[in-house]
């Protein structure tokens, strides 16, 4: 929906006058204007995505690309931002190129025939609800300590990640790549840790700085091998620890769709990002 | 897997929809793949498709059992409507 001039003007710059999608960036602050998908913009991506269907980092770095193509504000680059907007802005996209088509469910615990629409308006305000906060973890054994800041990783790390992850899962079966793909890997969640700092207890010597963000994900995967493993697996863990504050809270965003006779939870619909990507 | 999916649907419905341009009515699909947003293209064949239920029902009440989607006339009103060439 066209709001203001300035988002007219806008309009006319692309190819074709079409209507113009503002879409807030979370991470930014800043509103950018997102024109509407061409036919032949979504044909030549599904032709991509079908083709490649294992191949995530291409997948991964066709949609960033039209994503960058859609953008009508000069300089945007969806490289520069994180993740969480890169789903977001996708989800903004979803709704505004694509009609909704009613899907029936029948429910398991009364057997009341419901209907509901993919409708992601409400996941979208409630991912406006999330702070991208950078958070803490400490950890300490006899002889080191170490500091983590987490935040959502940026567009560039996970795709040097999906990159890095063809290369070196390039032979392994279909079932095994399934696991994988799931958002909630090991892997995916070291893409969380911003940076980390390790000094020895009780020297004073400056602790050792590691910017992950700046790093290939390589020299990260090797770093964090030579890391003792409790950090990661224990309770309070870092696998834990992000999956409480990140990937539960971007999943809380997503409502599954419920009987309206009884209120019995769909399963089977879009419950998290992972779902939706 | 959503974007997944609707990758795979909307590459065979777009399939579709050029083989029934280029089969039935002899028009050529790709000038208006690349003119036509995702939104057009599925207004317009909402719009086609309803057009040739109204069409079909006048020709059946008027007696006729000719196959409706021999006739371009739908198509083109609805192109005519659009401003596009037909």
């Amino acid at each position: 929906m066209i709001q203001d001039k300035s988002q007219l003007l806008n309009a006319f710059k692309a190819e074709f006058a079409s209507s113009v999608n503002n879409v807030l960036i979370n991470s930014t602050g800043e509103r950018v204007n997102f024109r509407e998908v061409s036919v032949f913009e979504q044909k030549s991506l599904s032709k991509m995505m079908i083709q490649n269907e294992n191949r995530k980092d291409i997948v991964y770095d066709a949609q960033c690309a039209l994503i960058n193509k859609l953008a009508l504000n000069e300089g945007f680059d969806v490289y520069a931002l994180t993740e969480f907007d890169r789903i977001k802005i996708l989800m903004e996209v979803y709704q505004s190129n694509f009609f909704k088509n009613k899907t029936e469910f029948k429910c398991k615990e009364c057997g009341c025939q419901n209907q509901y629409e993919l409708d992601f308006s409400k996941a979208v305000e409630n991912m406006d609800k999330i702070k991208l906060e950078e958070l803490e973890y400490e950890y300490s054994d006899k002889v080191r300590s170490f500091k983590f800041r987490f935040a959502y990783p940026l567009v560039k790390t996970v795709s040097g990640f999906y990159r890095f992850y063809a290369g070196k899962y390039r032979n392994v079966n279909q079932k095994e790549r399934q696991v994988l793909d799931n958002m909630g890997n090991i892997e995916y969640i070291n893409l969380f840790i911003k940076s980390v700092e390790v000094s020895h207890v009780g020297s004073e010597a400056e602790p050792l700085r590691a910017d992950f963000a700046s790093m290939k994900y390589a020299d990260i995967e090797e770093l964090l091998a030579m890391f003792p493993q409790d950090i990661f697996y224990n309770e309070n863990g870092i696998i834990n620890f992000v999956t409480k504050n990140y990937l539960e809270k971007l999943n809380g965003a997503f409502e599954k769709p419920t009987c309206q006779h009884c209120g019995a939870v769909y399963d089977e619909s879009v419950g998290g990002a992972g779902d939706f990507l | 897997m959503i974007l997944q999916e609707l990758a795979l649907y909307v590459y065979k419905y777009l399939i579709e929809i050029e083989m029934m341009f280029l089969t039935r009515y002899k028009i050529s699909p790709f000038e208006i793949e690349r003119h036509m947003t995702m939104l057009d293209m599925q207004f317009f064949m909402q719009t086609l498709e309803k057009k040739v239920e109204e069409e079909n029902e006048a020709r059946k009440k008027a007696g006729s059992g000719q196959n409706l989607w021999k006739s371009l006339t739908a198509i083109r009103d609805i192109l005519n409507f659009m401003t596009m060439k037909d």
